[in-house]
């Protein structure tokens, strides 16, 4: 995959916005995707809703594109509409998101894999705690990005992932592998 | 934006950074994406994918121009009935341009080259090819899906008329396609013509 750079990306987004072009769009759409789809992968754990969100973080974009600043890079602003899809899917499916992980700790079986290395420890946590550790430890996210974009405090981000690290290590250290 | 915590160990944070990594979404999630942002009008309505797929490693601008763009022109054109034996010119490889004008420059050349091909009486028929698809291999005695794809980097083709093969490698050897940096493959069709 080639090197791109933030001038890379605005000549891409200029080229799309130039004409609405599809070509220009699948040129953008494929230096892109691979960070928001791996984005989505480890915070969904599932490939279809990470489809699913990929195409919907795309649908959003597109109309926003025109009015993007370049305050950040383009795959941070992508990934932060790819984040506000998945916590909009949280909420309309009821599932727990990140603050609401609180019953799940209590609920949710301890990961049941034989080997466990840390890719599938953390895609077997539950969702909020999978979030947590996404979100800060993986994507690094500070606790008041988090706070910003999921709609809760800064320090009920930093309990859930509190609990998710420890939930992290137990998982580990049942399986043999060193914390 | 990685911020140290006093927390997490720092071993356990490398690793955990590490995870970040990209992964390539389903090719056929792209379609459906584009799909997607028609219906949204976010991709200008009406729009015909060209055959410059330059972003794409072959060479698809060839042979659509030769199908579409060259289509009006050559209908008009009167060629002698076509002599002597069938060759398939495979369009392989990613022509590079550059630049707009280049780009443009390679649309005239090869409507140039395909005409000639046509008032001459070379030219058969010419095509594009859809992008690369799963195929169909038996493995164990089992036919199934294969990812393999052997025609991949063929983008189009064409298939003339040449006396022989050094004729056909003549004709070939003209053709934009080469000046930009892509390769033709020269296969005589045997069998009935």
């Amino acid at each position: 995959m080639t090197e791109r750079t933030a001038a890379t990306d605005q000549a891409l987004v200029a080229r799309y916005l130039h004409a609405r072009d599809e070509n220009a769009f699948r040129d953008l759409y494929r230096a892109s995707s691979p960070a928001i789809y791996g984005f989505l992968m480890r915070l969904t754990g599932k490939p279809e809703e990470a489809q699913e969100l990929l195409q919907e973080t795309w649908v959003r974009a597109a109309t926003r594109l025109a009015a993007f600043r370049w305050e950040s890079s383009l795959t941070t602003w992508l990934r932060g509409i790819a984040l506000h899809c998945w916590h909009e899917s949280r909420r309309s499916d009821r599932e727990p998101s990140l603050a609401d992980s609180e019953g799940a700790v209590e609920s949710a079986p301890p990961p049941s894999v034989t080997t466990v290395d840390l890719a599938i420890a953390v895609a077997a946590l539950p969702v909020g705690y999978r979030a947590a550790i996404v979100l800060h430890d993986i994507e690094g996210f500070t606790h008041e990005e988090i706070a910003d974009r999921l709609g809760i405090d800064a320090g009920t981000s930093r309990s859930q992932l509190s609990r998710a690290r420890e939930r992290l290590r137990r998982a580990l250290s049942a399986r043999g592998a060193k914390p | 934006m990685r911020h140290e915590d006093p927390e997490l160990d720092p071993e356990l944070a490398r690793a955990l950074a590490a995870l970040s990594r990209e992964h390539l979404p389903p090719r056929e999630l792209e379609d459906r994406v584009v799909a997607a942002l028609r219906r949204h009008g976010s991709i200008a309505p009406g729009y015909r994918r060209p055959w410059l797929r330059w972003a794409r490693p072959v060479a698809a601008a060839a042979t659509v121009l030769a199908v579409g763009f060259l289509a009006g022109r050559w209908s008009a054109i009167q060629p002698p009935a076509p002599q002597g034996e069938r060759y398939l010119l495979l369009l392989v490889g990613d022509p590079s341009f550059g630049d707009r004008e280049k780009e443009l420059r390679f649309y005239d050349e090869y409507a140039a080259w395909g005409g000639k091909l046509a008032a001459a009486g070379h030219l058969v028929s010419a095509a594009r090819l859809d992008d690369p698809r799963p195929s169909l291999a038996a493995v164990d005695g089992r036919v199934s899906l294969s990812s393999e794809q052997s025609g991949a980097g063929v983008s189009g083709f064409f298939m003339i008329r040449a006396r022989d093969e050094q004729e056909a490698i003549a004709l070939a050897r003209d053709s934009p396609h080469l000046e930009y940096g892509g390769r033709i493959e020269i296969r005589r069709l045997v069998g009935r013509p």
